[in-house]
């Protein structure tokens, strides 16, 4: 059953549908117009119906760029059946009818920026992409009631919180937009609604501390040296590395090297990504403020803790908020920090 | 990765393309890039004439089946191949060129005037207007609702609207009746379907629309935007059902012939038909201009230059037309509109002339001259030309290449002059746009031939006087009147007179007045 919305859609731009469908069946053959049809019903409806009830005059231009999108998706396999990942689909039905709004306002730049941003979080292991579509539904709840909130700024929130659900290599950019956006951004994005002071303060301490997360105490009352995280597996196991791996310092982050490859590590409290390097250039071996023993005793600044796992440890390097481990009996990488 | 790349891809933009790094950058905005592309209409992006290539490029290469570069450029020297009895030259242009039928309703689109579609039935007229609608952000459906078909019934009614039946009944003055104006009064874009089947009384409603840009019923009026034009007629040479009036065709600017299909792209055809692809309806939003850029568009065309050397060459050109020596006893009368005005046949007039080159006389190939209008349009196309090829400055090419669509209904060939008798001019009886052509370089050759570029005394008159009369003493006036009568006196020594020395000849005793008008009035002061 679908929607009266969806029904006047469908019988105005009937003819401009089925142009559509021809032309990317030509390059598609595999398209099948029963499942172009099926989406229609599953995925644009809630759409159309969120926009008719936001701003019922823009429904048909949304309705085109949202047919065309979809055309793309299922050429591409990445939307109905034979779909290879189902963020996108989720994303259709749960979050795009909660961003109408500004949908409405740009529906071809909207539509792809979040399908793709759906498909980025999904391809990239460790990124949380259903913790991204749930934070993006609060995101449009609190900021549909603020006038000053565009399509420019849901993005710019979309993207910090992109990186706050695991896309940790984003981290340097998510936090240039919180300082540099208005500061609305930072705070329907970050959650703190209430008081201006602590969005400035929430910003300074994200880019000083990166083992620190919005919510979290303010300041430890008794700070110690922890595992934070540990990060990569074998390949055989579903993780990046053929043999166990061996750590360099490369500028604020982490360059692993695993046999013939080499990757880059990003990590901080809101998750850790790994990404082959490329000619990303040499890393240094720098352990500096860090200190490691054979037993696994680590300390750094007067802080120290024995940790088992580090014990006999086959590579190490640090910058001065994080040590990263390796064991030549693992292909896990152990990150330590303070906090 | 773009979608149904052969009828929705936009050419990318010719930029400096520079070698990729593999170094990973991780750019927090690679979060919205992916799979999907963003076709959000680029305002302000790109520049407009970028914007508009692309759209020709579109055209060509996904909508119309058009592969005829009939308008040529050479980036240096090209290949050309001679073939059949006729030694028919086949060129290989060096530089970009393009597809008449496809450019010039574009350049129409950008400049908002007025293009006729002329050519058999069943070869795309319609449907390339119809797409310059859609280029105006139209829906396909509107834009073909929008479409005026003429037919022999078509009313004044049909054309504009009508006034509201109650009003009619009910109201004391015209004032109280309103109107129900038709709907494609107000579009940016409007198409008139086989136009020369429309009766006489309305295709007058037309003029007005079509001239003064607004229409009225029961003295009502209602003034329309700026717009472009398209118009289409099976048989350009003003057959129809009904004799298109001489205003109305006057006022299209541009004659463009839809070419014959190349059996070789049935291809292209027959994909279209089994994929039921409509071109119309995939109009990429990246080429569709807001009414604003159409608006920003009209005014950069305005903004390129038109050197002075490419405008004495077209001055030149149109000056060789008007001139008819017998036509009238004084200078300024004498000319072919006077012949016109009298009623009396031209060729009686022409006959009387004698002695002349009646092939090497430009001016004997027409029936007339060229009007203001005609010029200020060669020169809006010319402009439009140039910037839709990046360019800030019209070059002499593209003077070149536009000409023949913009005289191609402002020129009446004298087909039986000594001109068209040769054999090598032959074509030019059928062959409008070659004739002009051909025209427009006889016209460049005799102008190098007399040296102008460098050696043009009446030009350097003109220049003293363009930098202004302030300041000039008495002294200073009679020394330029004397030079002007000297050079006066120069032109009288050529024993046959064309066209450009007519002209020459008029802009003389011109300055003359205007310097004997100054020099009476410090005399007074």
């Amino acid at each position: 059953m679908i929607s009266s919305v969806l029904e006047a859609v469908v019988r105005d731009e009937r003819e401009r549908f089925n142009a559509l469908f021809a032309a990317a069946e030509r390059e598609h053959p595999n398209l099948q117009g029963a499942e172009v049809l099926s989406l229609l019903g599953t995925k644009l409806d809630g759409l159309l119906v969120a926009v008719a009830a936001t701003r019922p005059e823009r429904v048909v231009a949304v309705a085109r760029a949202a047919y065309e999108v979809m055309l793309s998706l299922l050429a591409q396999e990445l939307l109905g059946s034979r779909a290879r990942m189902r963020a996108v689909a989720n994303g259709w039905t749960e979050l795009l009818p909660a961003l109408a709004p500004w949908v409405c306002d740009s529906p071809e730049r909207m539509l792809a920026a979040v399908c793709n941003a759906l498909v980025n979080l999904e391809r990239t292991p460790g990124a949380r992409v259903d913790d991204w579509i749930t934070a993006m539904k609060t995101i449009a709840a609190s900021a549909s009631q603020r006038a000053a909130v565009g399509v420019a700024e849901i993005l710019q929130m979309g993207q910090v919180q992109a990186w706050m659900c695991g896309m940790t290599h984003y981290r340097s950019g998510a936090l240039t937009t919180l300082e540099t956006a208005p500061t609305l951004v930072a705070e329907v994005a970050l959650g703190l609604t209430d008081d201006r002071s602590n969005v400035r303060e929430a910003c300074a301490r994200l880019r000083s501390d990166r083992w620190w997360q919005v919510g979290a105490p303010r300041t430890g009352a008794n700070p110690e040296v922890r595992l934070m995280r540990r990060v990569g597996a074998f390949r055989g196991f579903g993780g990046q590395f053929m043999q166990p791996p061996k750590v360099q310092t490369w500028g604020e982050e982490f360059m692993v090297a695993s046999g013939d490859d080499r990757w880059l590590l990003f990590a901080d409290a809101y998750g850790a990504t790994l990404h082959l390097a490329g000619s990303a250039g040499a890393g240094t071996a720098t352990l500096a403020p860090w200190k490691i023993s054979a037993d696994g005793v680590v300390s750094l600044r007067g802080l120290s803790a024995r940790l088992p796992e580090l014990a006999g440890f086959s590579s190490a390097a640090a910058t001065p908020s994080t040590l990263a481990v390796t064991s030549a009996t693992s292909h896990a990488i152990w990150l330590v920090g303070v906090g | 990765m773009p979608l149904f790349d052969a009828f929705r891809k936009v050419s990318q933009s010719p930029t400096n393309p520079q070698k990729p790094t593999t170094k990973p950058v991780f750019d927090v905005a690679d979060l919205y890039r992916g799979p999907v592309q963003d076709a959000t209409p680029a305002t302000g992006a790109i520049p407009l004439d970028e914007k508009l290539r692309q759209a020709y490029f579109w055209i060509v290469n996904s909508a119309i089946i058009s592969p005829h570069y009939d308008i040529e450029y050479n980036d240096g020297p090209f290949q050309s191949y001679t073939i059949g009895d006729f030694k028919t030259r086949i060129n290989l242009p060096s530089g970009q060129s393009y597809s008449s039928y496809v450019l010039l309703p574009l350049l129409t689109f950008a400049t908002r005037r007025k293009c006729l579609f002329i050519g058999g039935p069943g070869r795309g007229k319609t449907a390339s207007a119809l797409l310059m609608g859609v280029l105006a952000g139209y829906p396909v459906r509107e834009v073909k609702r929008a479409m005026q078909h003429g037919q022999p019934q078509m009313t004044i009614s049909d054309l504009l609207g009508n006034p509201l039946p109650a009003d009619l009944v009910n109201a004391q003055t015209m004032d109280d009746i309103r109107i129900s104006w038709r709907k494609w009064l107000g579009m940016r874009v409007k198409i008139v379907d086989e136009y020369n089947r429309i009766p006489t009384r309305t295709q007058s409603a037309l003029l007005t629309l079509m001239a003064d840009n607004y229409a009225e019923i029961l003295d009502h009026i209602y003034e329309c935007p700026e717009s472009a034009w398209y118009l289409t007629a099976n048989d350009e040479a003003g057959g129809g059902t009904y004799q298109v009036i001489e205003a109305l065709r006057d006022r299209i600017d541009v004659v463009v012939q839809a070419l014959a299909f190349n059996m070789r792209f049935l291809s292209d055809l027959q994909v279209r038909i089994e994929g039921g692809v409509k071109p119309e309806e995939l109009v990429p939003t990246q080429i569709i201009f807001t009414e604003a850029e159409i608006d920003q568009m009209s005014a950069q065309i305005l903004t390129v230059e038109l050197p002075v050397p490419i405008r004495r060459r077209i001055e030149f050109f149109a000056s060789q037309f008007e001139f008819l020596e017998p036509a009238a006893d004084q200078l300024e009368y004498k000319t072919k509109d006077t012949v016109r005005l009298s009623g009396i046949d031209l060729k009686q007039v022409t006959a009387q002339e004698t002695g002349k080159d009646k092939i090497k006389d430009l001016g004997a190939q027409t029936r007339n001259g060229l009007s203001v209008r005609a010029l200020f349009t060669l020169l809006s196309y010319a402009k439009a030309l140039a910037y839709f090829r990046g360019n800030a400055v019209v070059a002499l090419d593209d003077v070149r290449q536009i000409l023949p669509f913009v005289l191609h209904d402002k020129l009446a060939p004298e087909t039986d002059s000594a001109f068209f008798d040769a054999p090598e001019n032959a074509f030019a009886r059928t062959d409008r746009v070659g004739w002009l052509r051909r025209l427009f370089d006889l016209a460049c050759g005799e102008y190098d031939r007399l040296n102008l570029d460098k050696e043009d005394p009446v030009g350097r008159l003109e220049s003293e006087f363009a930098a202004g009369l302030e300041g000039l003493g008495e002294t200073d006036v009679r020394n330029r009147l004397v030079k002007i009568e000297r050079e006066l006196s120069e032109l009288t020594k050529a024993k046959k007179i064309y066209g450009h020395i007519y002209d020459d000849a008029l802009k003389l005793k011109y300055l003359h007045q205007r310097y004997t008008n100054y020099l009476r009035w410090l005399r007074i002061k």
